[in-house]
């Protein structure tokens, strides 16, 4: 062997890690912003206004200000007095937004008395709150690179949102910034070793809610507060192993089946395999889980689901019951009828009760406007992409029942469903 | 409010495999390098073979753990903020039966601290700061890597910190598609790209920047970097004539080789049918090329500077490029199937032909010379580039059309070296270094790992006086330096004579290389 091969593969996680960076950002740059509409020379308009402050008044330097319509839109930077100008702009309508970091975006509706008086609007934004603190060890020695993440009372996608993060710099120290008002649960987390290939240092890992579960009363959040001293222990341990046993109704499932293990808002998330009956997760820190295991038979795929609560011990009776999976043959109708030219995109069903790998199915409509998905027994909430939402939705119904606010609702009956979706006139070009 | 402490001490070792009988005690004492004061809370880990003991030191700097078995272990200690000193992957130790105490020494890091404020004296939140190092590798040259990394928070403060002491530039940099992505800042709308850099003190280019000294153990705090954050800029206009394949067509660089995170090295950007293109870049300076993978037509580096307006109306002409055709020969009457070699020049795989005609384009004037997929035992004898020798892997081309002429020989020699002597149970590679006193780069090397009986067998070794290195787990770093253990540890290594298409076997006393 070229022992500059070796070497190549002693540096290739870095070299890996350069090339991904650099395919990153340059998708980031291809991701090219949103054209900018041209203003309209003959426009006898035009609007300005000023940013600043709620709390102090002063001016708010570097916003974005976005003007936009149903067609087009337009930004600017606010300058070092705060001031914006959009000196083109056609008398009309217009929804305005205002963005900063550090505070909370402010929208404003033009009306045509802003365009007659050439009055500088004021605009004010909110500062957002801040919750500070410190991450130590059991030998009170600052832990660095922690990250806390305050979580948000709501729920995305079955998710708990995490609404902002920080790590801890060398001094243990973090600044949660960026905080809405609103109440707020802290939890922070560590890892330390196995820091590359080569490292023997093995993983350990730490969770700690602040208040000391994950049920314990939030931090309430006000505009332009400072929380100071939320401040946390972790004690970092090896993780646990997650063991169990997978079945059929008919019995022990011997063929091979993909596992993943995820948090309630997204932490910790891996895969593991099973094979003759029996699964194994490495690497799980303490915390609750749901388990997810899928069958590698495309032809008859069997899902099932647990929720695992993992502590400072490896847990070895998890019971995971494989079911197949219910079949939605789907359909879109408009009325007044498709053309034959019309194209319809995706269909996506997005799970809003439980997040896992397998939460989120999608329809390919055919030339008949006719779809088949697998999909696991929970909520979805019904998406219809670009092409065609051009169309509103009059109604959508399963098995001949209306469905509200696109949200279906799938149970376990192995019963093939009916999903109807009914398009109205084309909305826009 | 504070949540009560989590006492959970996690001292003690936890071995990974069967216990057996213990035969020792073995200490390690973890101190400050700088200050000779305990280090509470690294992590120890003791390997030997499959064997592996690891905890953490207590408050008084000390890991403390039962042995099972004598002999060399490797040790390595880890703690954040710190690293050891003089070795690779860790430090071999002896271990013997009753007690063993060692003191390892851990050198502290530097930090680097600072504030990041905009044109208007406002904090930048969520900018880079990253110190900035040259590096060198084969086929690339010269290039800047970035070790340590801060992000500034609300105060637009930063701390850098694991910052290896010496000196170093500092970039610091602010993208608004980067701070979205990875900040965590949620906005339902999106947003036009905003951004800047900046290199410590003041300058936009290595030339006027300032290198910083870090002192191990210290916090460094510099002065106040102030960050111009705009708008991005255009750079726009069509290339003649319009290329005649789709796709990636142009590719802007910038100027330096900065290990930026707002930006990559190297942006490829397409064209339109008529040749029109549009480009959105950050301020800087950038090198602009077009090229056309059907015709194998480059344009001529266009340097451009972007400041603080769109670049509009380019036009760039795409002339001929730098074409590649040539022969691959074999010396002898052995026979090879060409078209399941894999040719690089630097570039697309060249296209080789069942005779073993090949051609090939380059988008530049440098080409680095790549041949994988050869038979067991064949070696490259020689590569002439327009009828010169090229000694290593690089070569340097006029534009137009250049002659390479590859020699292979299916009679590469195949060492055997068996190892004997104290050091020979650790080592994990042995290399085989030219020593034709020409200064040798990783390319230029031959090694092997051991083979199921314990020898390393090298093979399609072509002719010449080579030196015979071994290699553990500490000191496997020094591999990617063929040139310096040829400097310093050149008497070290047994040499040997290797003749064309030889069987030869080597028996030698496997020598240790420190780390330094």
């Amino acid at each position: 062997m070229n022992f500059a091969l070796k070497c190549r593969s002693i540096y290739n996680t870095l070299e890996k890690t350069v090339l991904i960076l650099s395919i990153l950002l340059a998708s980031a740059f291809y991701a090219a912003p949103a054209p900018q509409a041209k203003s309209d020379p003959q426009a006898n308009g035009g609007i300005f206004g000023r940013v600043v402050s709620a709390a102090t008044h002063e001016p708010v330097r570097r916003a974005d200000v976005k003007v936009y319509n149903s067609k087009d839109q337009w930004d600017e930077l606010t300058d070092g007095e705060g001031r914006f100008r959009f000196p083109a702009l056609a008398k009309g309508e217009y929804w305005m937004i205002v963005h900063r970091d550090g505070y909370t975006d402010r929208a404003y509706k033009t009306e045509q008395s802003d365009f007659d008086e050439h009055k500088e609007l004021p605009l004010e934004l909110i500062p957002q709150g801040m919750i500070t603190g410190k991450v130590v060890d059991s030998l009170g020695q600052p832990l660095q690179g922690a990250q806390i993440q305050a979580l948000g009372s709501d729920t995305r996608g079955g998710r708990i949102t995490v609404r902002e993060h920080a790590e801890t710099n060398d001094l243990g120290e973090y600044r949660l910034s960026g905080l809405d008002p609103g109440t707020y649960r802290l939890r922070a987390t560590y890892r330390d070793g196995q820091t590359g290939e080569f490292d023997p240092t093995p993983l350990t890992m730490a969770t700690s809610y602040f208040g000391g579960s994950e049920t314990a009363p939030g931090i309430s959040v006000k505009a332009n507060s400072v929380t100071t001293g939320i401040d946390f222990i972790l004690n970092p341990l090896r993780p646990a192993t997650v063991r169990g046993t997978l079945h059929t109704e008919a019995g022990v499932f011997s063929e091979k089946a993909t596992l993943w293990i995820m948090g309630h808002t997204g932490e910790g998330g891996h895969g593991g395999v099973g094979e003759n009956g029996k699964f194994e997760i490495s690497d799980v820190s303490p915390g609750t889980y749901d388990i997810s295991a899928e069958t590698l038979d495309k032809s008859v795929t069997l899902f099932g689901m647990a929720t695992v609560e993992v502590g400072d011990a490896d847990v070895d009776t998890v019971e995971i019951v494989l079911k197949p999976i219910p079949t939605i043959e789907g359909e879109i109708q408009a009325e007044g009828g498709i053309t034959t030219d019309s194209k319809l995109g995706l269909v996506v069903f997005m799970r809003t009760d439980h997040s896992t790998p397998a939460s989120t199915g999608v329809g390919r409509p055919d030339k008949d406007r006719k779809f088949t998905v697998g999909l696991i027994p929970g909520e979805y909430l019904i998406g219809l992409d670009a092409l065609t939402v051009s169309r509103s939705v009059q109604r959508i119904e399963l098995d001949g029942k209306p469905v509200t606010d696109r949200k279906l609702r799938i149970d376990e009956s192995l019963e093939t469903k009916k999903l109807l979706i009914v398009l109205g006139p084309q909305t826009r070009p | 409010m504070k949540i009560p402490p989590l006492i959970l001490a996690c001292l003690a070792a936890y071995p990974a495999t069967a216990q057996t009988e213990p035969e020792g005690t073995f200490r390690v004492h973890v101190v400050n390098s700088v200050t000779s004061a305990p280090i509470g809370g690294a992590n120890v880990v003791l390997e030997r073979g499959q064997d592996r003991l690891w905890g953490r030191t207590g408050a008084g700097g000390v890991f403390t753990c039962q042995t099972h078995a004598s002999g060399n272990y490797l040790l390595s200690v880890t703690r954040k903020g710190y690293r050891m000193t003089g070795v690779g992957m860790g430090k071999t130790v002896e271990v013997k039966g009753g007690e063993t105490d060692i003191t390892v020494e851990i050198q502290p890091l530097g930090v680097l601290a600072g504030r990041v404020l905009d044109q208007y004296g406002d904090p930048v939140r969520h900018a880079l700061v990253h110190t900035e190092d040259k590096r060198e590798a084969p086929g690339y040259g010269e290039y800047y890597e970035s070790d340590s990394v801060a992000t500034t928070d609300d105060r637009g403060e930063y701390r850098i910190t694991e910052v290896e002491p010496g000196q170093h530039y500092v970039a610091v940099e602010y993208d608004s598609i980067h701070e979205g992505r990875t900040s965590g800042i949620r906005s339902r709308y999106r947003w036009p790209q905003s951004g800047g850099l900046v290199l410590y003190p003041d300058a936009a280019d290595l030339e006027q920047a300032r290198e910083v000294e870090v002192a191990a153990g210290a916090t460094t705090r510099l002065n106040d970097v102030h960050l111009k954050v705009q708008r991005t800029l255009t750079i726009s206009g069509r290339i003649k004539p319009p290329p005649a394949e789709t796709g990636q067509g142009l590719s802007l660089q910038r100027t330096n080789k900065l290990a930026l995170a707002s930006s990559p090295t190297v942006q490829g950007a397409t064209s339109e049918a008529d040749g029109s293109f549009r480009i959105q870049a950050l301020p800087g300076k950038y090198i602009l090329t077009a090229s056309d993978g059907k015709t194998g037509r480059v344009s001529k580096p266009l340097t451009l500077d972007v400041r603080d307006k769109d670049i509009t109306g380019l036009e760039i002409e795409l002339t001929s490029g730098f074409e590649i055709s040539g022969r691959i020969i074999v010396d002898g009457a052995a026979p090879i199937d060409f078209p399941k070699l894999l040719l690089d020049f630097g570039g697309p795989l060249a296209k080789i032909d069942a005779t073993g005609n090949f051609r090939a384009n380059l988008f530049q004037g440098k080409g680095m010379f790549v041949l994988q997929g050869l038979p067991e035992d064949w070696y490259t004898k020689s590569v002439l580039v327009a009828g010169k020798r090229i000694v290593g892997k690089q070569f340097e081309i006029e534009p137009g059309s250049t002659e390479v002429a590859v020699t292979l020989s299916p009679n590469g020699a195949r060492v055997s070296i068996s190892l004997e002597g104290a050091n020979g149970a650790e080592a994990l590679f042995v290399a085989l270094v030219p020593d034709s006193g020409e200064a040798p780069d990783p390319e230029s090397g031959f090694g092997a790992q051991p083979d199921g009986s314990g020898k390393y067998i090298v093979r399609a070794v072509p002719p010449g006086a080579y030196r015979v290195f071994t290699f553990d787990a500490s000191n496997w770093a020094l591999l990617m330096t063929p040139a310096v253990l040829l400097e310093k540890y050149r008497k070290l290594a047994p040499l040997i004579d290797v003749v064309e298409g030889e069987q030869k076997e080597v028996v030698i006393r496997a020598q240790r290389i420190p780390m330094e």
